[in-house]
């Protein structure tokens, strides 16, 4: 019975006050941010926004100024005095930096270099054989061999040298012990072995 | 959208209680909205493994670690802009750009700038190109046992790398990727009306603040679209939820767009003087410590990637890569994105990074058995 006369009733319609108060803000904050947006590009509006902005840049200005003369004669740090350690760390850090970036750069060279020598000896591999170094090296080995000979015969000479002072100590030593004080002021004999 | 607005029930009294679940949908939702915007931990990103391979200062330069098979030689390294942090090309698992190009098998190298403090307010761009860009590239070269690299360069980054190709010929600069990348700063849009008004002198801000606070630079950037940036985001996230949908991306999002980093003065000075005042890139008047920038030189292939509706960097600042470089084989994409959108979400995910990925791979020498 209920059922019946709810479908036999009409719909009841009225206007949403929620979704218009929506769809007027939204539309209305669109016109409003491109009359905005035209505004803000009027020389009116940029020589405005000049005017605020030089009398702060002015009140800055002073403010700084007072700032630093007070701190110069404080005994805390200022950001300046911080800012100055900073610098100097960064300015460290460069130095590495640059010491890094050159030492990387000359690495790099090396390894290009040993790179090219490597692929050079590569591509010419009958020129390293067995036979062509020996060719290469005979002249060496040659002047190796004289050097050799030339060293023994000093050897020889030497060992003879040796032998000749050994004999010339002896009979020196022999003469000290037989010549008497008397004698000591005759002349000495000549030596008999450095004659030789 | 009309019939969206009428609620439609069989009662009085079934209308009233839609009402009430109405309303108690919408204080659960602001309840959740709050919570997410002041108590929920901020999500993790940069996840993609990976290994230092080098430091100077506060800068760090990452090797991405793959667990795939390396298909390439030519190695692929990636320098951010100095402002925001650079985990946005590593955003998330499966909305990564640096994930994907490991995937594919590239080699992968990211640039970190770090970030800066009191001790950095004197770096110029000559410190950043000559001092930071360079070595990284060589060490990424000797690393990847590659004669060659390629870079990709994300806005300013793109700017710094065109300054670093232009100067230095080994290791060879195979492959150059922009990536919403300003280079022809004639027209730079909003910011043309900023900076080049009168009142406006870098280099009192530079003097006065020396080291620029990242509030500053973040200002700047969201008040390019000021309504969508203070209010629309926060909006956008109660609707999220209050539609029900996952507001997991809109954290990782908003984290990275709220995590900004301080600017060196000296190179701000630089840059708003030099490039958007000047123009001198373009020119060749950029003059880093007695070398001049001759964006004829660089000879590399050339992929300039732009959003069409990037207000930062416009499509036609990138675009001019085309005019000015000095290279014969050079590709020019657009896609219906802004800034950010050619590293974050869908069309970034399916569109830009294949292309990235399959323009570098027909353009890298292949990774051979003898090589390893």
């Amino acid at each position: 019975m209920e059922e019946n006369s709810e479908k036999d009733h009409p719909q009841v319609t009225m206007l949403d006050p929620f979704k218009i108060w929506k769809e007027l803000y939204f539309s209305t904050e669109e016109v409003l941010t491109s009359t905005m947006r035209n505004y803000v590009t009027t020389d009116e509006f940029a020589n405005g926004i000049d005017v605020i902005l030089n009398s702060y840049l002015q009140y800055l200005k002073l403010q700084n100024e007072f700032t630093n003369r007070y701190m110069e004669d404080s005994p805390f740090s200022s950001k300046r005095d911080v800012a100055r350690v900073a610098e100097l760390v960064v300015s460290l850090e460069n130095k590495v930096d640059g010491l890094e970036g050159e030492l990387e750069e000359k690495l790099e060279e090396l390894e290009t270099q040993i790179i090219f020598i490597t692929e050079e000896i590569g591509a010419r591999p009958e020129s390293v054989t067995k036979e062509n170094l020996g060719e290469a090296l005979t002249p060496s080995v040659a002047a190796l061999k004289d050097l050799s000979k030339r060293v023994a015969n000093l050897e020889k000479l030497l060992k003879k040298v040796d032998i000749n002072l050994s004999a010339i100590y002896k009979q020196v030593k022999a003469e000290t012990k037989i010549n008497t004080p008397a004698a000591k002021a005759q002349k000495p004999k000549p030596l008999s072995g450095l004659a030789e | 959208m009309a019939d969206d607005i009428f609620i439609s029930k069989d009662s009085e009294f079934q209308i009233g209680e839609s009402l009430a679940q109405t309303s108690q949908d919408w204080m659960q939702a602001t309840a959740r909205w709050l919570e997410v915007l002041v108590y929920d931990h901020k999500p993790a990103t940069g996840l993609s493994p990976k290994e230092l391979l080098w430091r100077k200062n506060k800068s760090k330069l990452y090797h991405y670690q793959a667990n795939t098979t390396r298909k390439y030689r030519t190695p692929i390294l990636f320098i951010y802009a100095l402002i925001n942090k650079s985990y946005v090309l590593d955003l998330a698992p499966g909305f990564s750009m640096v994930e994907h190009l490991v995937k594919e098998g590239f080699d992968v190298y990211l640039l970190d700038w770090g970030d800066f403090a009191w001790e950095d307010r004197e770096l110029t761009y000559a410190d950043f190109v000559l001092d930071y860009i360079a070595p990284s590239v060589k060490r990424v070269a000797r690393n990847a046992k590659s004669p060659d690299v390629s870079i990709i360069g994300y806005c300013m980054g793109g700017t710094m790398t065109t300054m670093y190709a232009a100067l230095f010929d080994k290791p060879v600069l195979k492959n150059l990727v922009y990536l919403a990348a300003p280079l022809d700063f004639t027209n730079a849009g909003i910011y043309d009306v900023w900076l080049r008004a009168q009142g406006y002198d870098p280099d009192r801000i530079a003097d006065t603040m020396e080291l620029i606070p990242k509030g500053f630079i973040d200002w700047g950037t969201r008040m390019l679209n000021p309504l969508a940036n203070y209010v629309g985001t926060y909006t956008r996230l109660w609707k999220t939820i209050e539609e029900d949908k996952p507001i997991y991306f809109w954290k990782v999002l908003n984290k990275w767009a709220t995590d900004n980093i301080n600017f060196p003065g000296a190179t701000y000075r630089d840059w708003i003087r030099d490039f958007y005042q000047n123009n001198k890139l373009v020119k060749n008047q950029i003059i880093l410590r007695g070398r001049r920038v001759q964006l004829q030189r660089i000879k590399s292939n050339l992929l300039a990637l732009v959003g069409l509706r990037d207000h930062i960097a416009l499509p036609h600042q990138t675009e001019a890569a085309l005019t000015y470089l000095g290279g014969n084989d050079k590709t020019y994409l657009e896609f219906p994105v802004g800034h950010g959108g050619l590293v974050l979400g869908e069309i970034a995910r399916d569109k830009v990074f294949p292309e990235i990925a399959s323009w570098l791979a027909e353009r890298s020498d292949p990774w051979l058995d003898e090589d390893k």
